[in-house]
């Protein structure tokens, strides 16, 4: 068995695999990063951009910053190309664990919304899986995160098998969830992981090793996966030592993908044969096609807090189109939602001692609200091997091509609005307001492009992730949503990859493979 | 030495200096120590702590403008250092001069003009219209927004901003980050 990656869907493929007796090999393109020996405590100021950092290093992560810059995949070794008038921001992570390593731990469940999406209002494609599928891996996964949260009941946002959070609200969060309650709209706790380090690299890689069943090969940059002519399986995985570039080739009686969502398209698309000139298990044509993330408009609303002013933050839970079809637009948004930091200078109408005296009054008095908008999946939104541009190590690079439409315009304009009336109806005072989403990609929940369905004529995995046309390969990522909702999806990653997983070890066991 | 700081040093007395120096024993010969078996941390000081950088993106009177730009967005107060004190003009100098090409032009542009208007409040009107989430279409407008966000940033991030900040609330040291080291 060979995993491509040790993020979160490589990760929990390898922790679930070796328990059940699976050998398996894990190919890294990243080193191993130990959060102990290469981290170490220095002062802020002496940070030579002052915490600015390297002007031009990352243009597409602007979560890069001066303390993490060496986290972040080089952007000149790793190349890809978008139209100019659409810019892609792709944030990825090379390293032992992938994005866990900085990812912010919200896990939500996706629910009947999401899986039977065309069901509820005619758009898009259902999943070949309901919720029902699914719940019994979410059931395993949350406590192997140690997730917090609280339970609502409700259907829009399935309830977890979390540690509860019961924690009081402060004066101005009640403040808000009154208004919101005011305008029919549910809040929660932010549901997350426990442990600011909470990854795969510490949460599920180990366990994996411990059985003695798992080699983990860092430094591995996976080129394709080729093909055996005459049964069209897949039957090993070539790639390239990142150092020393040397070629290496494995054999493999099945291949699991977990490179992360666009990096497992690409690894597909470039594994081309004579048997499958399209792409590996492109018969259907829909290989790098529908791609989608979340669309965030980042502080959205910025408020000043009336008095008695406090801290903490929550989530908005989805409201739109869920009980009637309501709006200009389908599905919906959730907001992050936070308080008691200062509002940055930027909404301040002033500088020199006025500047100072205004941002000393607002000390601990900001409230801002962060939207999150399901993206409609569509075929022309599509990743493509471009021939012409190569990474470091000789492997064609991807173009991207992702715009929003009217749909996500739609419904980032009603999330300004509706986010201005649940801030004036807990008696805020907005600074600033806005509906600008962020440039696809720049959310990190890059999704699709290799989609799983009922049929193969329109979908490249079947319900267990497993390739319609080649059966011994499986995708585990994010690239297998064809429906995403507003929820984090590394949850349902876990989920999906631990489900794939436990069905391909019975199908081993019962000779299907 | 710091630019700062020379003033101070030269006001002090040369020959008082001297005859402290003279004044200190030779070492005395140390006795063989486990220290040769060890290895301890030591402490060492970042390069713009120590001394000054050179100065080399702006001209001089790019530099003239800017130094009063700074005084005028961040000025000294009550536990706390003007961007001048925080030695911000130079640092931008450095920043700015790394910086992607539309940065730089947006600065020099914006500098010109006030070498030309002089910065005086007029100059600076723009400073005081409200936030748009476009920004200003203007482009001098667009230069003194993102000069303001980044001078009170690199003065807020400033060795002597920290130390400010902790002299008024008597606590002790800066303010500390952790930092990825590069693993190849
Ligand atoms: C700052 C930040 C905040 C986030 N916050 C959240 C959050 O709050 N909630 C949430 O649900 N999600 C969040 N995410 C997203 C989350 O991290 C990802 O959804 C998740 O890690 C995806 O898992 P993955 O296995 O698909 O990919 P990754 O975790 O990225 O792992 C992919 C691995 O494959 C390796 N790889 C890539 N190409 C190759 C190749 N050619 N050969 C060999 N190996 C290869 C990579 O080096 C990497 O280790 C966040 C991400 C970031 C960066």
């Amino acid at each position: 068995m060979v995993i491509i990656g040790s993020g979160a869907g490589g990760g929990m493929a390898a922790h679930t695999l070796t328990r059940l007796g699976v050998k398996c090999l894990m190919l890294e393109a990243g080193p191993l990063f130990d959060f102990q020996k290469d981290r170490s405590l220095v002062n802020l100021p002496d940070l030579p951009y002052r915490g600015f950092g390297q002007p031009g290093r990352f243009p597409h992560v602007v979560q890069a910053s001066e303390l993490d810059a060496e986290a972040w995949a080089d952007e000149q070794q790793n190349p890809y190309t978008y139209p100019k008038d659409a810019p892609y921001y792709w944030v990825r992570i090379r390293m032992v664990g992938g994005k866990t390593m900085r990812w912010g731990r919200a896990s939500w469940r996706l629910s009947d919304l999401e899986f039977a999406c065309k069901d509820h209002d005619g758009e898009g494609e259902n999943w070949p899986i309901r919720l029902a599928d699914l719940a019994p891996y979410y059931d395993r996964a949350e406590p192997m995160f140690n997730v917090t949260g609280r339970n609502e009941g409700l259907r829009q946002l399935p309830d977890g098998k979390i540690l509860v959070d019961d924690s009081a609200d402060s004066a101005p969060v009640r403040r808000f969830i009154d208004s919101c309650k005011k305008l029919g709209v549910p809040t929660t706790k932010p549901r997350r992981a426990t442990g600011t380090l909470a990854s795969s690299t510490n949460v599920l890689l180990p366990g994996a090793i411990e059985t003695g069943n798992l080699q983990l090969v860092t430094n591995a940059v996976v080129r394709d996966i080729t093909v055996d002519p005459n049964t069209g399986r897949a039957s090993g995985v070539r790639f390239v030592d990142r150092h020393s570039k040397r070629d290496y080739h494995v054999k493999a009686r099945t291949v699991i993908v977990s490179a992360s969502a666009l990096e497992s398209c690409r690894i597909l698309l470039n594994s081309t044969s004579p048997r499958y000139p399209k792409g590996l298990g492109n018969s259907s044509g829909t290989l790098g096609r529908y791609l989608f993330d979340q669309f965030y408009v980042k502080n959205t609303v910025m408020c000043e807090m009336n008095s008695p002013r406090g801290r903490g933050g929550g989530y908005v839970v989805r409201f739109r189109n869920v009980d009637k079809r309501e709006k200009n637009f389908l599905r919906g948004y959730t907001y992050d939602f936070g308080c008691g930091g200062t509002p940055p200078a930027r909404y301040i109408p002033h500088y020199g001692e006025a500047l100072y005296k205004e941002l000393d009054r607002l000390r601990g008095a900001s409230f801002s609200m962060t939207t999150m908008g399901e993206v409609l999946p569509k075929y022309e939104n599509h990743v493509r091997i471009n021939k012409d541009v190569k990474d470091a190590w000789g492997i064609p690079a991807l173009h991207i091509e992702h715009k929003y439409g009217a749909n996500e315009h739609a419904m980032a304009k009603d999330a300004m609005e509706m986010a201005e009336a649940m801030c004036t109806g807990a008696g805020f005072t907005i600074l600033g307001r806005h509906a600008q989403m962020v440039p696809p990609g720049e959310s990190i929940h890059e999704l699709g492009t290799v989609r799983m369905g009922a049929d193969p004529k329109k979908s490249v995995l079947n319900g267990y992730n497993q390739s319609h046309d080649v059966k011994n390969l499986f995708v585990v990522d994010g690239s297998s949503f064809p429906s995403g909702g507003a929820q984090n999806p590394t949850l349902t990653i876990l989920a999906l990859s631990m489900r794939a997983s436990e069905y391909l070890a019975d199908q081993m066991k019962k000779g299907a493979l | 030495m710091k630019r700062r700081r020379l003033l101070q040093s030269l006001m002090a007395s040369p020959a008082a200096a001297a005859a402290a120096q003279a004044a200190t024993p030779p070492p005395a010969p140390q006795a063989a120590s486990p220290a040769t078996e060890q290895f301890p941390a030591l402490k060492v000081t970042a390069a713009d702590a120590a001394t000054d950088g050179v100065i080399y993106f702006f001209s001089s009177e790019q530099f003239l403008a800017l130094t009063r730009l700074c005084e005028a967005i961040a000025p000294a107060g009550a536990n706390r250092p003007s961007a001048v004190d925080a030695d911000v003009p130079a640092f931008l100098d450095f920043f700015i001069g790394q910086s992607p090409a539309a940065t730089k032009a947006l600065y020099r542009d914006g500098l010109d003009r006030l070498v030309r208007d002089g910065v005086a409040g007029a100059s600076l009107s723009a400073l005081k219209d409200s936030w748009s989430c476009a920004g200003p279409a203007d482009a001098f407008a667009r230069f003194l927004q993102q000069a303001k966000n980044d001078i009170l940033q690199a003065t807020m991030n400033s060795r002597e901003w920290a130390a400010a900040q902790g002299r008024a609330s008597r606590r002790d040291g800066m303010p500390t980050g952790y930092f990825w080291r590069h693993v190849d």
